[in-house]
């Protein structure tokens, strides 16, 4: 059992400090105080599990998730194999995932000029349809990236997906465009 | 473990004897290292985002420390963390700069390198906590993956996402939160 600290950092300045959003003043006092306080280690170890975590299913294309481009790119700096497909709207594309493959990106290229909110409606074959609400994008951009995880992918059979972004509005959706992704595992998989 | 009441001893107490030399030393450095390893460790996977590489940061600070501290040339040996601080910056200098060196050979022989090794070890039961990431929204997931993995700050965070940066730091603070209690099951 540790000592308990006169002065304990707080789980917010500790976030922050992940975050790295601490002035360089104050993350110099909180790391020497980490450094010397056994018991705001210990929490601050707490919260390091979850961080680690995280990168490790993000690195190990392990955490479905509409992913930005400086993610992707961090993935590339950091040698991460990426297999992706770029699909524009109303079209489909041929699609597995190799054995070597890290991480898996589908690329549905759309208008996002004067969005506001964006949804993806997917059904697998004639399954039932999920949608998924507000998901984060970049408008300076065209196109919505998407990681889905490369194990799970790579353990199905033949199947087809489709999608549909949707702009959400007071109006109702519109339609953004529709993919089509006809996956077939890897030829040594079957 | 503590024991032999090393464990109520002080940071500054043990480094005082280790640095006397004197038939306590083996068990004040080893009561040290169990505690600055730790403490290390953390300050390498803040600023390193590398497990083992804040493993290699450990092995280096806590060699310079001992050596330092046994050769008395710690002249404050009550103001330990002031030391470790500095060996831990100078560390993580040297990596980032050999890194650098070896990402722009990346870039020239990519592709001819074999992949990285996996980390051995996984500290959390990884399905739990994808299951967990997967019960909060898109943007709140979004927003700890632009953090966590991409260390972008929430002004660049907030701009990508179309958020406001303090609208950024409470989704951060709240989808940390929620994903926290989710892993340690009171919030299954």
């Amino acid at each position: 059992m540790s000592a308990p600290c006169r002065s304990p950092v707080s789980d917010d300045t500790l976030l922050d400090w992940w975050g790295g959003e601490l002035p360089p003043p104050e993350r110099a006092r909180l790391e020497k105080h980490l450094l010397s306080c056994e018991a705001c280690s210990v929490r601050a170890f707490a919260s390091s599990r979850l961080v680690e975590g995280v990168r490790d299913l993000v690195r190990r294309g392990d955490l479905p998730a509409v992913v930005l481009p400086s993610v992707v790119e961090l993935l590339r700096r950091e040698g991460r194999r990426i297999r992706e497909y770029r699909v524009a709207p109303g079209r489909g594309v041929q699609c597995t995932v190799g054995p070597d493959d890290d991480v898996v990106l589908a690329r549905l290229s759309a208008d996002l000029r004067d969005v506001r909110r964006l949804d993806l409606v997917s059904r697998v074959d004639d399954g039932a349809e999920h949608r998924l609400s507000d998901l984060p994008f970049d408008p300076s951009t065209d196109e919505v990236i998407l990681a889905p995880s490369a194990d799970v992918l790579r353990a199905r059979p033949v199947h087809v997906e489709r999608m549909r972004l949707l702009a959400v509005g007071p109006e109702g959706d519109r339609l953004l465009g529709e993919y089509t992704f006809n996956h077939s595992p890897w030829p040594g998989n079957r | 473990m503590e024991d032999g009441g090393l464990g109520a001893s002080s940071d500054g107490e043990l480094a005082r004897r280790v640095a006397a030399r004197d038939g306590g030393a083996p068990e004040a450095e080893a009561e040290l290292c169990r505690r600055l390893g730790r403490r290390v460790r953390l300050y390498g996977l803040r600023h390193l985002r590398d497990a083992a590489a804040a493993d290699d940061l450990v092995q280096d600070v806590l060699v310079l420390t001992l050596e330092r501290l046994r050769s008395g040339r710690v002249r404050e040996p009550d103001r330990l963390a002031s030391f470790v601080l500095g060996a831990c910056r100078l560390a993580v200098w040297n990596h980032r700069r050999g890194r650098r060196r070896r990402e722009a050979l990346l870039d020239r022989f990519s592709g001819v390198f074999p992949r990285q090794a996996e980390p051995d070890s996984v500290l959390l039961d990884r399905s739990r906590l994808r299951d967990c990431l997967a019960r909060l929204a898109e943007r709140e997931r979004s927003v700890l993956v632009l953090t966590f993995y991409a260390e972008e700050p929430s002004g660049a965070i907030a701009a990508r996402v179309g958020l406001s940066p303090d609208n950024v730091r409470t989704v951060r603070h709240r989808a940390f939160d929620r994903l926290r209690r989710c892993v340690q099951g009171s919030d299954a």
